[in-house]
């Protein structure tokens, strides 16, 4: 009885809190809705800013997809890619050029048609790095396209989009390499460089905002996309409405409200009460506890998403890698994954996501060996600790605290068995927005626990040059400070090594340097999940994580 | 001859009358105050280690006896979980009864030093009538129309998410219910004759607020403490419960509720349930203490 008071209530909620929904609508409920739609603005990392922008806005190309696997869930092949708003392209390795046919009839949501001008307008607003953070000037840079160098943050007249991406007609436009690079394709996936809609993105500048930052950061962005911003509230939902003239096709689902329940066991109260069809960011046991229940299905991947403990480089006693190598020993992986995984995770042996191309296992392994991990410490300086305490700053271990429900159980495992060394280790659990600022603005956070990086660019060389080339290098989301002269040197000749089999070697050593180094101390890899009412069909995974509400359907 | 009725019940000697509530009262909060003293001598696990098997339910009631007599034959080796472990693997027994360190520490030294504040404050007071006094009067009145809770959740994130503060937010918040307490007192006792007689004697005016006043006019302040203490326990375990509290791992009731309620829809009402319990009885004997020693002071 006291069940069903719960559920009816919680229904009563989702019904209260959503407002009207018609036939084909879609509830979505997720830990939080857009912050933001601009991928330059300060939103951009944040995954469910993520999902509003992969579905309003469309990239020139994306991957073809292969058959679901064993959960329902179809997944994306890295080998194939396939037109988007670009309908063919072709590549002269003597110039280094792309040259892209553009897709004609292509109607945005506001009533404009797709062309060259939309293209070079999304290039000129990635060159001139006037956001937040500049996303879109980083993946131009990883893809080697001409002058997008670190140039452009000290010398305005370098920020000016000359001829590397050029309109030769309507619907051609041509983009140029400054070196050969096999990331070029790769990056032209992600969402920091999906294409704008040039006529409205103007249409709401201002002399102050001439890039429209403040209207994607606030109000709405313009793309070419299968949805359009309906209604949009931060912090409580947003509603999106289907773009009738999508040019893949009308979506099935002609209206998605995708709406904010912090607390996961209240999204599955409203997933089993049959109100919402679709939730995710559940605990490993909330996902287990909906596998045999009626009406709900739950599919996921082993895609990108892991769990790493983070260590910063400038900060003591950090920089001492006998200490960070007693860390990693110290982990128990385990106790992890029986513990807060339910057994839905792995041991991660390296930095980069094991299902991407260019992934070793480094010889090196930090296995849990306490003893090890305290010899390690007396090696260092700080037998049994002794000395530490000196550090307690430092041993803040930080962790997301709106996460508490999923990093709690890791948290403690960890911190149980770094005290049980004489690691003084504190819990520090802080917001998101803050524990943000601190790793990708100021990247001071000392000792952190992190499950939400992932490389979005299903590469090796990618994750490398995101997370671990050196800041000043154009490492973008180098939180813990590593610098290793030799890592950059070898990226800089792997990135514009064309034979992959030279490559992948290349990639890794480098992969080894890291492991060597304890650039992060791995742990796990997790599985990616989604709960959905057994009506829904079509879920696809792309390695930004967020879903694609066209790929949906109801039976 | 004997006498009338009525006049036979008058001069009856009354009945000694027990009064139960006041006795719960005193238990209750001897009990939590020795676990605030000695409760990291008598756990059976470290409250903070996260070591044991987590979601454990706790042992059906019919197996405690022979659970009890295995423990005290040295049958069972381990000590058993007598309820349950949580998410993260803490015994909660273990945490249950650690709590009292954390809450009714906050708590107390919340309260000693709004007391103090209050009381010194109240004094001037009702003691000294002027415009200065009057001005304070005041501010203490816009101070107590904002709703407690809210307050202290804003002075704590304004600060900082740390005990100090969370000590520092409640004092803040309590010193005003000091203040009007004594401060009313103070004005029925500073016309009394002894103040008179003083005052004839030569006292300054401040000896005899002090000397005089202050000592019969603390009984009010002092009572209040109790449901004071009471309601700062509540007050911690509801920032806790909301993440402006104590941090985890430490062992504090509104946390553990906090950690415990997203598993209820798992089926494991023992992580929140039993810091539940714990927490309505701490309340509960301070409340009714407060209120037994009320009602015997107005007597």
């Amino acid at each position: 009885m006291g069940q069903s008071k719960v559920t009816a209530a919680a229904a009563l909620a989702a019904m209260a809190l959503s407002g009207p929904l018609y036939a084909q609508d879609l509830l979505f409920l997720a830990e939080d809705v857009p912050a933001g739609l601009n991928y330059d603005g300060p939103a951009a990392a944040i995954p469910t800013s993520q999902t509003g922008m992969v579905n309003v806005l469309e990239p020139l190309v994306g991957y073809a997809t292969q058959a679901a696997n064993d959960t329902g869930v179809i997944t994306p092949d890295f080998d194939s890619f396939e037109g988007r708003l670009a309908e063919s392209w072709s590549f002269d390795e003597a110039s280094l050029t792309w040259t892209f046919t553009l897709r004609q009839g292509v109607v945005g949501c506001n009533g404009a048609t797709f062309n060259a001008d939309d293209v070079i307008y999304t290039f000129e607003r990635a060159k001139s790095v006037s956001g937040a953070a500049p996303i879109g000037w980083f993946l131009s840079n990883v893809a080697s396209i001409a002058g997008f160098t670190p140039d452009v943050f000290g010398d305005e007249a370098a920020r000016a989009l000359g001829p590397e991406v050029q309109k030769i007609d309507d619907y051609t436009v041509t983009i140029t390499q400054s070196e050969p690079n096999a990331l070029f394709l790769p990056v032209l996936t992600i969402f920091g460089l999906y294409i704008f809609d040039k006529e409205v993105m103007e249409a709401n500048a201002t002399d102050e905002d001439p890039w429209s930052h403040d209207f994607a950061n606030n109000t709405d962005v313009a793309g070419f996309g299968a949805y359009c911003v309906e209604r949009w509230t931060k912090d409580d939902e947003i509603v999106l409405a289907a773009n009738p003239d999508y040019y893949r096709g009308a979506p099935a689902i002609e209206r998605v409200v995708m709406k904010r329940v912090p607390q996961s066991s209240n999204r599955v109260v409203i997933l089993r009460t049959g109100q919402a069809q679709l939730v995710q960011g559940l605990t490993p046991r909330e996902y287990d506890s909906l596998r045999d229940a009626d009406g709900i299905e739950v599919g996921g991947v082993s895609g990108n998403e892991n769990l790493f403990v983070h260590m910063n480089f400038d900060v003591e006693p950090f920089d001492n890698p006998l200490v960070r190598k007693a860390i990693a020993h110290a982990i128990p992986r385990d106790q992890i994954i029986q513990n807060a995984y339910f057994g839905q995770a792995t041991p991660w042996e390296g930095h980069v996501p094991s299902s991407y191309p260019g992934y070793v296992a480094p010889e090196t392994q930090y296995e849990h060996d306490p003893e090890k991990a305290a010899a390690l410490l007396a090696e260092a300086g700080y037998p049994e600790g002794a000395g530490l305490e000196a550090f307690g700053e430092a041993f803040q271990l930080s962790y997301v605290a709106e996460k508490e429900t999923t990093l709690g159980p890791i948290v403690n495992a960890i911190s149980t068995a770094m005290r049980g060394l004489g690691i003084p280790v504190e819990l520090n659990p802080i917001p998101q927005t803050q524990y943000g600022d601190r790793q990708l603005v100021k990247r001071d956070l000392p000792f952190a626990i992190n499950d939400q990086e992932k490389p979005i660019g299903v590469d090796a060389g990618y994750a490398s040059q995101l997370f671990f080339v050196s800041p000043e290098k154009g490492g973008l989301n180098n939180m813990v400070n590593y610098r290793n002269e030799a890592f950059d040197e070898m990226w800089s000749k792997a990135r514009v090594e064309s034979d992959t089999a030279k490559r992948d070697v290349m990639l890794a050593e480098m992969q080894g340097m890291l492991m060597d180094d304890v650039a992060w101390a791995p742990v796990v890899e997790y599985t990616t999940q989604w709960a959905y009412s057994d009506s829904l069909k079509g879920l696809q995974w792309h390695p930004d994580n967020s879903i694609r509400f066209f790929d949906l359907s109801f039976e | 001859m004997s006498l009338p009725a009525d006049l036979q019940r008058a001069e009856a000697p009354p009945a000694r009358r027990i009064d139960w509530l006041f006795w719960i009262g005193v238990s209750i909060v001897s009990v939590v105050v020795f676990l605030a003293l000695f409760a990291p001598y008598v756990v059976p696990y470290d409250p903070t280690l996260a070591a044991h098997r987590p979601s454990m339910p706790p042992p059906a009631l019919s197996d405690w006896p022979g659970l009890w007599w295995g423990r005290l034959t040295g049958a069972i080796e381990a000590p058993p979980h007598w309820f349950g472990t949580d998410a993260n693997g803490f015994d909660l027994f273990s945490r249950v009864i650690s709590a009292p360190r954390v809450d009714l520490t906050i708590a107390l030294v919340a309260n000693a030093l709004s007391l103090f504040l209050g009381v010194l404050l109240g004094l001037v007071a009702g003691y000294f009538r002027n415009l200065l006094t009057e001005g304070m009067m005041r501010v203490s009145d816009v101070l107590q129309s904002f709703p407690v809770f809210i307050s202290a959740m804003i002075l704590v994130a304004l600060a900082g998410r740390s005990t100090t503060n969370i000590v520092i937010a409640l004092a803040l918040l309590y010193t005003p219910i000091y203040i009007r307490l004594t401060r009313a007192e103070v004005m029925t006792q500073r016309v009394r004759g002894y103040v008179e007689a003083a005052r004839a004697l030569g006292n300054r005016e401040s000896v005899i607020a002090l000397r005089h006043v202050l000592p019969n006019s603390l009984a009010p302040a002092l009572i209040q403490s109790s449901v004071t203490i009471g309601f700062a326990i509540l007050l911690t375990a509801g920032l806790s419960f909301v993440g402006a509290g104590v941090r985890p791992p430490a062992p504090e009731w509104g946390l553990m509720i906090s950690t415990g309620a997203n598993q209820i829809i798992l089926g494991e009402w023992w992580p929140s349930v039993f810091p539940g319990i714990a927490i309505s009885l701490t309340v509960f004997g301070f409340a009714v203490l407060g209120n037994a020693l009320e009602r015997r002071y107005e007597s």
